[in-house]
């Protein structure tokens, strides 16, 4: 087992075309994407139109990728776009073994 | 104005409406939304071609520069009256008037159906100028938005990429191909499907409009009485710029009103989504909310005939 921090973000589907690219560019050796629906203090998004869909992106990275992330959606999206971010551990499978 | 409401395309966007609006649990699945508005601009884009290809070319310049001319000033004009009197900041002033400047092709194909209707003749070659229109208007209102507003660390050039490669107008334009090169004899096979069944998919598509549009009335007390006059108000404005032009350019009745409501029509599509991006610190609220929620469902239902009348008026 390796020790990895899983970063998860949720945020507006516009981003879909921008943050990924930015989030391997910070180092991370890739991510997963997928489309979400749900409710929080920016309001509910129903997805039921292209503004009002939200996506929910998975990093598994470094330590030091994973606070790059979280300064880096700080100072670019949090104050106008919708984000919830959050950082668990993972013990990530060698599957190489 | 009651001819142009007794429409089944018409009557399927208010029946999407009111739907919306009791809470009925009636809703597309959104892989049926994304296909309905391929399907719709294929098959404008297929219509304009044949149609263009029975027609002759060197009469198509001053309507285009007309229509360039209109996809300029309108995000001007809208810019500078959402600023001076609506006191809206740089940021959403550039946004909403972005929207006001390019066009909905989903309002193009309800003129389309209304001037057949009533057997209004029109120029062939009215589907190249929704294209036309589309790109200039969404680039200066990028450019207004890039010059006034944003500091967004996002690139002009990108966006300008993204939304000429993007869907809308990819397959309005390969459409005009397919369907000039071809002609209306070898396009014959595929007539049952893009142009027998248009209407009746177009009416379809307008039940889902209904809805999302139902979707955004609940935001009209927050967006406050100026924007929903100006929801009603601009496209008048832009629509008696586009009968001017269109009679400048010496436009039959049928193709001014074309004109004329493309120029009224706003964007709800291409234009928020690169707004989003390009102006992240104006409100989506403000600018879905005018677009979608006032001009769409105005357009709709009075703007056509109005527009109509305006340029029988001129003409």
């Amino acid at each position: 087992m390796k020790k990895m921090k899983l970063v998860t973000i949720i945020t507006e589907s516009t981003l879909s075309s921008i943050l990924p690219d930015e989030i391997i560019q910070l180092g991370a050796s890739g991510y997963t994407l997928f489309e979400v629906s749900g409710s929080g203090k920016r309001g509910k998004r129903e997805g039921d139109f292209s503004l009002s869909q939200n996506i929910q992106i998975e990093v598994i990275c470094e330590e030091e990728v994973a606070n790059k992330i979280v300064e880096l959606c700080k100072s670019k999206y949090s104050k106008n776009f919708a984000m919830m971010i959050f950082i668990t551990d993972a013990d990530v499978v060698d599957l190489n073994d | 104005m009651i001819e142009n409401l007794l429409d089944p395309v018409i009557l399927f966007f208010v029946v999407g409406l009111i739907a919306g609006i009791l809470k009925t649990d009636l809703k597309l699945p959104e892989p049926i939304y994304e296909i309905l508005s391929i399907y719709l601009l294929i098959a404008i884009g297929l219509k304009g071609g044949i149609q263009l290809s029975e027609s002759q070319l060197e009469k198509i310049i001053f309507p285009i520069l007309g229509t360039i001319f209109i996809g300029i000033i309108i995000p001007i004009i809208a810019y500078i009256i959402l600023r001076r009197i609506g006191k809206f900041d740089r940021s959403n002033a550039s946004a909403i008037a972005a929207h006001y400047g390019s066009v909905s092709a989903v309002t193009y194909a309800v003129v389309i159906a209304f001037l057949d209707k009533f057997n209004i003749s029109y120029e062939n070659y009215t589907t190249v100028l929704l294209v036309v229109l589309e790109i200039p208007a969404i680039a200066v209102g990028i450019l207004i938005a890039k010059f006034r507003a944003s500091k967004g660390p996002f690139s002009v050039s990108k966006l300008i990429k993204e939304i000429l490669f993007g869907k809308s107008i990819y397959l309005l334009v390969t459409g005009l191909l397919i369907g000039y090169v071809l002609g209306p004899e070898k396009m014959n096979s595929v007539k049952i499907l893009f142009s027998d069944l248009f209407k009746g998919l177009l009416a379809f598509f307008l039940l889902e409009m209904g809805l999302v549009t139902s979707y955004r009335l609940k935001d009209l007390k927050r967006v406050g009485l100026f924007l929903i006059a100006f929801g009603i108000i601009m496209p008048l404005i832009s629509a008696s710029i586009g009968t001017i032009v269109g009679w400048l350019v010496g436009l039959s009745v049928g193709g001014t009103t074309v004109l004329a409501t493309l120029a009224a029509s706003a964007s709800y599509i291409a234009a928020p989504a690169a707004m989003r991006i390009a102006v992240p610190e104006a409100n989506p609220t403000f600018y879905l909310t005018a677009s979608l929620g006032i001009t769409f469902p105005f357009n709709l239902i009075f703007g056509i005939p109005i527009y109509y009348w305006m340029a029988s008026l001129i003409v």
